[in-house]
Formats: C-alpha cells, structure tokens, sequence
C-alpha cells in the first residue's frame, strides 16, 4: 500500500492545522490589540498613585494632613524634598507620563522630579518641571527615565511663604499604537534574566508585569486555533479527530520550549563566561559574593586548622544581613559557626577561644585595643583583635580555654588592625 | 580526566548499575515494552537512596566514613542482581538492540522512514541538548540557590570534611554544648537523605567538592524521564506518544530549573514522590506486585527526603481504598469517615502526645505535628498566586492547561459513567493532592509563600510527575491486560 504524503504526512489535515494556526494567530494579535486599544492597558497596568500619605518628607519641616503632606518649613538649603515608594517597581518606558498636583507653590520656585531606579537605588537622578502648582509631563524623551523606578518624589528649590502641600504625585502608561505594542511585545518575548535567587522559586519567562507573557499568548493563540479548526471541520467520533488539536497543542507547547531553551543558553553563556575553565577558588571569586569570600581568605588564614567555635554577627541576621551571614558560615565551614547573631556574644555564651566574626557594618560595637575588649551597650567580652578590615573583623575571645580543648589551636598569620 | 573524578563516575554509577539489575531481574523475558527505561530510572533514585542507607549504617557499626565500603556492598549487590537478572532471562543483553528498549509500536522500517521515527529522533536530540545545557549549568556553577547553602549542603559538607556525621542540633543547644562537637543549622531537623546524596559523590572525589555534590541531581533528572518514558510505555503508549509526555516533563522550566541550580532537596522528592505513584497507578490498575513493590519502597522514603514527604505519604490512603473496596463496603467507610470527621469538628478537634515524638493537635483552627509544624487554620483565600504561576508564568510552559484539559476528560469519563478502577483511584488521589495544596496554601500562613512566590511552585514540583502521569492515562488508552500472570494480584 503507498503511504500518503512525504514521510507517510497526510498533507490535507497538514493543511488545515497549519491555515488554523496561522488564522489563529492572527486573531490573537488582533484581540490584543483591541484589548490594549479600548483600556486594556489600565488594567494590566494601572497607575501609580502616590497621594500625601504615601510620601516621606526627606528634607523640610511639616506633617501629613488631610489634604497631602504639608511642609512648613525649607530644610537644609532651602530644599523640600518628599519621596514616595513605588512598590510595583514599574518599567519607566511603560509609565512616561507624570502629573502632579501640589498647593502653595511660589512663583519663583524651581520644582523638579526625583527618581531612583531599581538597579541604582542609591543613585537619585531628576529632571526640572514647569514650577506650577498642577501640571503633567511626558517622560518618553527624558533618555534618564530607564530601567525599573523604585521611588519618584519632588524636589522644591526656592522661598517659602507659606506652607507647601504636595498632594498628589501619577504616573501613567503612554497609550500605546500597534507598532509600540508590537515593539513591547518583541521586547518582552527577548529578554533574558540571569540566574538570579530568586530562579529556585519560579520562572517568569518575561518580566513579572508583562503586557504580553508568553504563556498566555501562545495559550491564546492555540485557543483560537482550534476553535477555528473545529468551526471549520468539526471533531466527529472517529478515530483520529484529536490529532489536529494534540498537534496543535503540542506546538504551543514547542515555541515556549524553544524560547525557553534559548534563554537557558543565554544564561549559561554568562555562566561559562564567569565561572568556565577556573578552580573551585577561582569561581568563588568570580561568583556575586567574591568580595566576602576575598574577605573570608583572609579570616580563613587566621583561624585554627582544627574547626573553630565561631560566632558570626551581623546587623540584621535574620533579615537584610542573612545573605552575608549565611554565605560566610558556608565559605568557613567546616569551622563551627552560628550566624543568628545581631550583636556579640555575651560572656556566658562565648568562651575563651571562641572566635567572634563581626560582619560591617554593625552600629554600636566598639573595641578597645589597649584592654582588648569588645563593647556594646552595658556588655563588654574580652577578645583579641586578629583582623580588621571594611568587610568586617575576626576577634578571639580571651579566657580559659574551656574543658581544655583550645589549647592546641595556633593562630596562624600576623594579628592585624 | 583526573583520578577523583574516576571515582565520582563510580559514586553515581554503581548504585544506578545495581538498583537498575535488580530492578530490571524483576521482569522475565516477556517483559513488556519500556522495561528497561523503566529499571533504568526507578534504579537510579532506588540506588542513590540505598547508597544513603548504606552510610547510616556505616556509621551506626561505628565505622569510619568512607567511599570504599558502601562502594564494596554496592558492588556485590551488583553482582547479585547481575546474577537475578540472567537467571530470569534468557537474553540479558538484548538491551544493547534500540527496538527492544524501546519495544515495538512504530511502524515497519521498511516502508522507509516515517514521520514518527523522524521526530523520535528529533525530540531525542532536543532532550540530549536540554541536558548538555543543564549539565554545563551543574558543572561549572558553584553552589547558588539559597536553602542549598543555608540547609541541604551544609551537613554534607562538614561531613565530608570532618569525615563523619558530626550532629546537628537547634541554637540552643548548640549554645550550651561546651565541648563544640555539634553543629547548628536553622533547618537542623530536616531529614538527612539529600544531605548524603550530596555527602556521597565527594567520598569518591577524596574531597569537598561542589560540582561533585551537585551531580547526583543531574542523574535524578535523567532517571525521572527514564522511569516516566518507561511507565508510559509500560502503560500502552507508543514509543513516540511515551517520549513525548517525557519531553513534556523533561522541559519544564521550573524542573530545569531545580538542576541548573542544584542543591535543594525538591527535585529529589518530585522524583521519589513521583515515581512512586506512577508505580502506584500501574499498580492499582493491573495489580502488578512489583509496580506495588517500587512504590512501597519509593513511599517509605518520602518522609526521609523532605518533612512535607511524610504528609504526601497519606495521600495514598484514600485512593488505595477507593481501589480495594467497593460497594457498600466502601460507602460505609465513607459514611465512618464523615462520621468521625463530624464528630471532630463537633468536639473541638483532638490533641494528643506520642512518646518520642511530641505534641499532636489536630483542631479546626489549629494543627501541629511533630517535626512538620505548626499551622493556624482560616481561610486566607487569594487565587491570584495559583492564576499566575500556573497559567502565566514561565514556570510550567502550558501545563496548568494540560491539566484542566486532562480534568476536563476525566469528568467526561465520569459523567458517562465509565470510570473504571483505575481511574477512579486516581481521580480520587488527584483530588485529594489538589486538597492538601488547597489547605496548604489557602488555609494556613503558607498563604504567604504563595502570595511571595516563596514556594508555591517548589511545592507543586512534586506532584508534577505524578500529574503529568496521571494526564498521560486520562488521554491515552491503557494497553490490554495479559491474562493474570504470577506478578499480578488483586
């Protein structure tokens, strides 16, 4: 018998997936363009809002009221400026359009938008805007509107008669044409992350707030595909009248593999790029914690080859420090350490041999060299200091060595600091 | 390649070696299709769990921690299955022919090559390039993700440099412990499996080493596709249709995830859990007693693999009864059972205390179990977690769809009243599954990993396998049971 077709395909049902699929494509498109054209936007991405109680006065005098923060009185310079969170870390080239709403402010004045970026959260950038009490700007060709905006505020240069009240602070997406959706949609579709810690717990594939994910559009796009090939050719009870829909399935399921896989090699391009061809040091070197271990070296150096009892403090252990902490037990194991520490040990707890790690920086904790002492409020444990330096500093607790199994440690390396 | 890593090549493959003979001498020669993936797979995970057992004892006859000795045992378990596995066929090597690896199903070669062979073969390279990818990942990174370094590889690590299983114990006692002999890890009572698995390639390598600890979970990968490929086969898909549910699974972002990053112990139960009712499934369908074995052994070790391990483990209960019983007999164990659970929730719920393991409480709003935790109950609805991360997001490519496709068939079937035991067994463990990750994260402050994305995803990760199986048997006809043959039993 001859098998129908090129690799026994049969190209009429071929045919019909394909002319469904390609239907179904197009719906999609237009469903979202419609969609992103009659508001849709507003819904995938509302408005950033910042009213009067959301904002923080960082330089001035007043309070919030009722009708937005109040400033009385200039700070430093002659500088007002408030600064609101923007907790959804909105993309800047999404949000171009800001509009402010302020009471009280002079003629003379100088008013300027503040921003910082997720990336660059210490860097504060702005941009001068019109001094009116009430106003709005577009962005989009501000080239410093980039990234992923973490905060927005306003800075007021100039007199103050009375008091200022800013009340309201908008961002907005740009509505946007179909080339623009277009561009966004390209855009989202072929952005790749790096392995960052947050890959263990899940995978976007896109940013989290995308206009397009492409799960759901392929999911979409094989939703119009196969109820176009059902209004065409109705599925009847015979054998074989899911396989168009299986394949169709099936190829959804492909294109998102295949974006995937281009994403896990572009990741592990980075990868080989930092860490191929190095030793195991050299690699922790390379990796996002290579100062701390650089640092750890040194501590290294300077504890006992026997595993040590080691304290490691850091500010906030179980919160903004957990990182440090964490990766500093690890980097010194096999030694001994407990990292749950937001200030040294207290005498009755660490004993003489004991060593103490504190991770900067760390308020309220001083040494005192000449009596070999480490001090935090009313508490004060005797220990040497055998190394100092910005990332941190290595103390041995002075005493008895308990049940007499220190004294066989050596220090090895010179006690610096 | 150096010596060390000579060693580490026999660390993964003697346990994979003898668990796959033995699994394997389990079959005769009238073995169906997908055998071998089958004893290939469940031989892997079986063997590096064996290899965990062998350490603990090592340690318990008080000898010293080392490679040599779990390698000796694993050797002659080798040998033994070796032996088992000719003994019951007459042709032990027919492995090395493709065809009988993967049985028969496709079409006659001789008609030319076929589209379906063509795309076995492409999906075979585009599962070895997945690989390839994941195994550079595991190679050259340093250990990453977070619990892997705060909890799973710390023990390892301080055992293979001490060269013993020195103890873990909470802060306090840590604190008080004058001698400094214990360690103290925030997770310290966490089952110590996936600690050893990574514990053992580092035996061999003579020496801490982080590419070698994390290679146990690229072998994992491989044999949960191994044994999945096989299951299926075994279940009467073609070859094509079985490598393609294995693709299904073997590219899941968040699975590869799990291996590019190694390290946490997930993956490890995701392929225990698994596995486990995938043979379970076989089980309840044809009674075959040694799918009933592989998953006795594969449940029994879920509590040691992760604490939430041992809850998975209940979820057996229910469909095994719904499997056995029928009739009035099973409508009067439900009737018991809602009885029993009325009066609960009537009298305020229970507490209890069990010597050696603690305080049990089990009440409306409150539940503790020893070792597992202790959970608030209420409502803390929010679907916008479970929407995102299963129909938006990367993290599942279009699974969340497969499996409200697969719900959608299965109601069909039960609307048309042709549920047959099997399945209704799995509906029963699917729903049950789906219930538990509903109290989960729905009713108790787990509420919060999800709405963080903490581990609502990682959590789901273990019933994947099962999932996809059970999706597999939803849309794919069982093959013809042979008559009742010495392995089946009901």
């Amino acid at each position: 018998m001859t098998e129908p077709g090129i690799l026994g395909i049969r190209l009429r049902p071929v045919g019909g997936v394909v002319l469904a699929m390609l239907g179904g494509a197009v719906l999609t498109a237009l469903v979202l363009l419609l969609f992103y054209r009659v508001g849709g936007l507003t819904a995938v991405a509302p408005p950033v809002v910042l009213a009067g109680t959301d904002l923080k006065l960082v330089s001035g005098h007043g309070e919030p009221t009722a009708a937005g923060l109040e400033i009385r009185q200039p700070g430093p310079q002659g500088l007002v400026a408030v600064q609101g969170v923007v907790e959804r870390l909105i993309r800047a080239r999404l949000y171009p359009r800001l509009s402010w709403q302020v009471e009280g402010l002079e003629r003379d004045s100088e008013l300027y938008l503040t921003w910082v970026t997720h990336a660059e959260p210490r860097t504060v950038r702005e941009r001068s805007l019109p001094a009116q009490n009430e106003g709005a700007v577009d962005l989009g060709g501000e080239p410093r509107w980039q990234g992923r905006i973490a905060a927005i505020g306003l800075t007021v240069r100039g007199p103050l008669s009375r008091p200022l009240v800013v009340q309201r602070l908008e961002l907005r997406p740009a509505a946007l044409g179909p080339v623009e959706l277009l561009r966004w949609a390209v855009g989202e579709w072929t952005e790749s992350e790096d392995w960052s810690q947050r890959s263990i717990n899940y995978t976007a594939g896109a940013p989290l707030d995308a206009l397009f994910p492409p799960v759901l559009v392929v999911a979409l796009w094989l939703g119009f595909s196969a109820a176009l090939h059902a209004a065409v050719s109705p599925p009847r009870r015979v054998a074989g009248t899911w396989m168009p829909y299986t394949v169709l399935f099936l190829i959804g399921w492909l294109v998102l593999d295949l974006r995937w896989q281009w994403d896990l090699g572009r990741r592990l391009e980075r990868t080989v790029e930092r860490f191929a061809g190095k030793d195991e040091t050299a690699r922790r070197l390379a990796a996002p914690d290579g100062d701390l271990y650089r640092f750890l070296l040194e501590i290294r150096q300077r504890l006992p080859d026997k595993p040590a009892r080691l304290f490691i403090v850091s500010a906030d252990p179980g919160g903004g420090t957990a990182y440090q902490a964490g990766r500093a037990r690890y980097h010194l194991l096999p030694h001994n350490s407990y990292i749950g520490l937001p200030q040294p040990p207290e005498p009755g707890v660490a004993r003489g041999g004991d060593y103490v790690l504190i991770l900067s920086p760390l308020a309220g904790v001083r040494y005192h060299r000449a009596e070999q002492r480490l001090e935090w409020e009313n508490q004060q444990l005797p220990a040497e200091m055998l190394y100092s330096a910005p990332a941190g500093a290595l103390f041995r607790v002075l005493g008895g060595a308990p049940g007499g199994r220190r004294e066989e440690r050596g220090v090895r390396g010179e006690a610096r600091g | 390649m150096a010596m060390e890593w000579w060693g580490v090549a026999l660390a993964l493959g003697l346990p994979w070696l003898a668990g796959t003979l033995w699994v394997r001498g389990g079959w005769r020669d009238d073995a169906p299709a997908g055998a071998w993936p089958l004893a290939l797979g469940y031989g892997y995970v079986l063997g590096m769990l064996a290899v965990t057992l062998l350490l603990r004892l090592q340690t318990a006859a008080g000898l010293p921690l080392n490679f040599a000795g779990p390698a000796v045992v694993l050797a002659l378990l080798a040998l033994a299955g070796g032996e088992w596995l000719r003994r019951r066929n007459s042709r032990p090597l027919s492995m090395v022919n493709l065809r009988n690896w993967i049985g028969s199903g496709f079409p006659s070669l001789r008609v030319g090559v076929r589209w379906q062979q063509l795309l076995f073969v492409l999906l075979l390279i585009w599962l070895g390039w997945r690989f390839a990818l994941l195994a550079q990942e595991v190679w050259w990174r340093p250990l990453f993700p977070w619990d892997a370094w705060t909890t799973w590889t710390v023990r390892p690590r301080v055992w293979a440099e001490l060269g013993q299983l020195a103890p873990f114990v909470d802060s306090q006692r840590w604190l008080a412990d004058a001698a400094g002999s214990v360690y103290t890890i925030e997770a310290w009572n966490y089952p110590a499996t996936v600690p050893l698995l990574a514990l053992w390639p580092t035996l061999a390598y003579g020496a801490w080493n982080e590419t070698a600890a994390n290679l146990p979970w690229l072998g994992v990968y491989v044999a949960l596709g191994l044994g999945f490929c096989g299951q299926a086969r075994l279940w009467g898909a073609t070859p094509l249709t079985a490598l393609i549910f294995t693709w299904l699974l073997l590219s899941l972002p968040l699975l590869n995830t799990h291996v590019a990053l190694a390290g946490y112990a997930d993956l490890w139960l995701a392929a225990v859990f698994g596995l486990a009712t995938i043979a379970f499934f076989q089980w309840v369908r044809d009674g075959d007693r040694r799918q009933g074995m592989l998953a006795l052994l594969l449940i029994a070790f879920c509590p040691l693999v992760k604490l939430e391990g041992a809850v998975w483990v209940l979820l057996f209960i229910p469909a095994l009864l719904v499997a056995r019983l029928r009739g009035w007999l099973l409508l009067a164990l439900a009737g018991v059972a809602t009885a029993l659970g009325l009066g609960w929730w009537w009298a305020g719920g229970v507490a209890f205390a069990i010597p050696g393991l603690g305080q049990f409480v089990l009440q409306p709003d409150l539940i503790q179990v020893p070792y597992i935790g202790r959970f608030a109950l209420g409502y803390r609805g929010g679907w916008d977690p479970v929407v995102k991360n299963f129909l938006i997001l990367a993290n599942w490519h279009l699974f969340g769809y497969l499996a409200l496709i697969a719900a959608g068939v299965a109601a069909a079937a039960v609307v048309r009243r042709r549920v047959e035991p099997w399945l209704r067994a799995e509906l029963v463990f699917v729903a049950t599954s789906l219930l538990a990750l509903f109290v989960l994260f729905f009713l108790t402050d787990a509420q919060r990993w999800a709405e963080q994305y903490t581990s609502i995803n990682r959590v789901f990760l273990d019933f994947v396998p099962a999932l996809l199986f059970w999706a597999l048997t939803v849309l794919v006809p069982p093959r013809v049971i042979a008559p009742r043959s010495p392995h089946t039993t009901r």
